[in-house]
């Protein structure tokens, strides 16, 4: 099971990672804004420098404690080592979405992808050479590292929507054009605290029992259906083979108790 | 174009009725029964289809934005807060089929989430219905009336009713689909429930009459259509004979077929208006060339395949689902894939299904 989600892994996520470069040549080219906040350019640069990290601060238009790379952000922005590439500053304030969030929403996603290709590849490697069995510390990072697909998603779903703004449909209709006009703010709000508080529950329950059945492993061999389908949930049969297990191990705990 | 996208809505809206109706009906009546064996017994008739059944909401909503979207802003607005609420109930019960079975200390919160987002949901489209039949507040084609504009003793009453039609086909549901107790429950309950539906019924139209709601016009001016409510006074009539001679697999057609008689009549009540006496049909339709666009991918190929995953899902799990302790077995023939109708008559339906 470990064996097929590494290769697996492997695999596909340099795929995803070529996808999604295709997906910033393609906001580079149509949504300029969104690409210079993505990138925390304020200025026009020629080559451009790539920022690693930084703050951006939008009353100074600069990135504190900013890490950058000459001539990377060229590179990234259009694979060339000498292209111009667009600032912030190029567009009048209201036509800029919010920098901070997807300045930093899309580090964190990127990261998380970085992280999990390290990890896919390290631990095809060792596996390849036998040796991951050993590896205890590669084998809990596995194990822990459960979230990071979905961190990824949804920072990368902050960054897409926010750095969207201030439009709904890019270029021709404003969020605020775009509002229900009958909407009142307390219903607005009422609606919000809804959603947050229906995901945090089952986010919450949901991250749990992802923890709770990642804990307990891969039990024995693959389990197949019977011959003849039985009309239940996806996950039922993970449950009673569980539930099986434990009831097994009570019998046998019994049987013991009872022979002395 | 317009006529084919119409159709294709009243039978998304119709299937997801139908459908969704008796899984949100096993749910309410899933909150009225206590004891766990038999919950489980009910969540396993539904388990493998519900998810399936709720894909025809997208389906209708999506319909309605693309190609009817004066239509799809006009009811969100409207219903901007019911709908939200019935969005968390469905988002609820969808994870509880799973979370409940993650824990034992805490499966009351996803039972309570279950049987609460069912019934949710169920009395927010009912409701819903009821405030288009009275009628929303709209001027010049923008809903004008509010958060609280759909609310009325009306809307209240039709949510009340529609939960008692969902939980009458989730009791005719758990008697074609169970066995033994729960099935005899379900027998038990499907007579008042059939009884609470016809009162309901009874109780709207004297308040139509009375209310002189302009719905009631039409029905006055072309008696002729008064086919559909017809059809729904013969469904009735077969159901009570198949509840005497208790034939397992009739309740759920008649009941079904009574609510296609019910959305037939309000259908026509309806015409041509899309949101009763302000926005018709041809008013609410996109423009020509988005329908088209649509029709070629969405219309043509998409809808159809739909359907046929969703025919071939309910024909793989035709049969009841059986939660005794029991080794796996067959009874009666047929075999697993076997379509002989003389097993499909007799009590095993085919193939008998346990867990162990």
């Amino acid at each position: 099971m470990l064996q097929m989600g590494l290769y697996l892994a492997a695999l596909l996520m340099p795929a995803q990672l070529f996808f999604g470069h295709l997906t910033g040549d393609y906001v580079h080219d149509y949504q300029p804004v969104k690409f210079a906040a993505i990138e925390g350019r304020w200025h026009d640069e020629q080559p451009a420098a790539e920022v690693l990290f930084g703050i951006p601060d939008e009353g100074t238009e600069t990135n504190h404690f900013a890490i950058s790379v000459p001539v990377l952000g060229s590179l990234v922005g259009s694979m060339s080592f000498t292209s111009k590439e667009v600032g912030l500053a190029d567009f009048p304030p209201r036509e800029r979405p919010p920098i901070l969030i997807p300045f930093l929403t899309f580090r964190i996603m990127v990261g998380c992808g970085l992280l999990m290709l390290a990890l896919a590849w390290v631990g095809s490697y060792l596996n390849a050479k036998d040796r991951i069995e050993q590896n205890r510390l590669l084998l809990w990072t596995v194990f822990l590292s459960f979230p990071l697909p979905f961190l990824a998603t949804l920072t990368g779903w902050f960054t897409a929507e926010v750095g969207r703004q201030p439009w709904t449909v890019y270029g021709i209709l404003r969020t605020a054009d775009a509002m229900t006009p009958s909407l009142a703010v307390g219903a607005a709000a009422f609606s919000l605290i809804v959603y947050c508080l229906v995901y945090t529950f089952i986010f919450a329950f949901g991250t749990f029992y992802i923890y709770r059945l990642l804990h307990a492993g891969p039990t024995g061999r693959l389990i197949l259906p019977p011959a003849v389908a039985i009309p239940n949930r996806p996950m039922s049969v993970v449950d009673e083979h569980h539930l099986a297990l434990a009831k097994h191990h009570v019998m046998a705990t019994h049987q013991v108790a009872g022979g002395e | 174009m317009v006529m084919f996208w119409v159709a294709i809505l009243a039978i998304s809206i119709l299937l997801y009725v139908l459908l969704d109706g008796f899984d949100l009906g096993v749910g309410i009546l899933f909150g009225l029964t206590p004891d766990e064996p038999r919950r489980r017994a009910m969540l396993s008739t539904v388990a493998p289809i519900w998810d399936g059944n709720e894909t025809w909401l997208v389906v209708a909503g999506v319909v309605l934005w693309g190609a009817f979207p004066v239509v799809y802003s006009t009811l969100l607005s409207a219903f901007y807060l019911p709908l939200l609420l019935m969005l968390a109930g469905l988002i609820l019960r969808g994870v509880a089929f799973e979370f409940r079975y993650k824990t034992e200390r805490l499966r009351w919160i996803w039972d309570a989430s279950f049987a609460g987002g069912s019934l949710v949901a169920a009395f927010i489209q009912g409701a819903a219905v009821g405030a288009l039949v009275e009628g929303l507040p709209i001027s010049n084609g923008r809903y004008v009336g509010g958060t609280f504009g759909w609310f009325s003793p009306f809307a209240v009453l039709c949510g009340v009713g529609l939960c008692i039609g969902y939980s009458l086909l989730g009791a005719c549901w758990l008697v074609k689909k169970s066995e033994g107790e729960v099935r005899e429950a379900a027998y038990y309950r499907l007579h008042y429930l059939a009884i609470g539906l016809l009162a309901f019924l009874l109780i709207v139209f004297v308040y139509a009459l009375a209310a002189d709601l302009r719905v009631m016009a039409r029905w006055v001016e072309r008696p002729y259509l008064l086919v559909f409510p017809a059809i729904g006074a013969v469904a009735t009539i077969v159901l009570a004979r198949g509840l005497v001679r208790r034939e397992d697999g009739a309740p759920f057609y008649m009941v079904a077929l009574i609510f296609v008689a019910a959305f037939g009549t309000l259908v026509i009540s309806f015409w041509p208006y899309m949101i009763p006496f302000s926005i018709t049909i041809e008013e609410a339709a996109a423009p020509h060339s988005s329908l088209a666009f649509m029709f070629w991918g969405a219309g043509l190929f998409v809808f159809p395949l739909m359907l046929l995953y969703t025919a071939i899902s309910y024909s793989v799990f035709r049969a009841r689902s059986n939660h005794r302790q029991s080794p796996i077995s067959l009874k009666s023939g047929g075999g697993p894939w076997g379509r002989s109708a003389a097993a499909d008559r007799t009590g095993a339906r085919g193939l008998v299904l346990s867990r162990q």
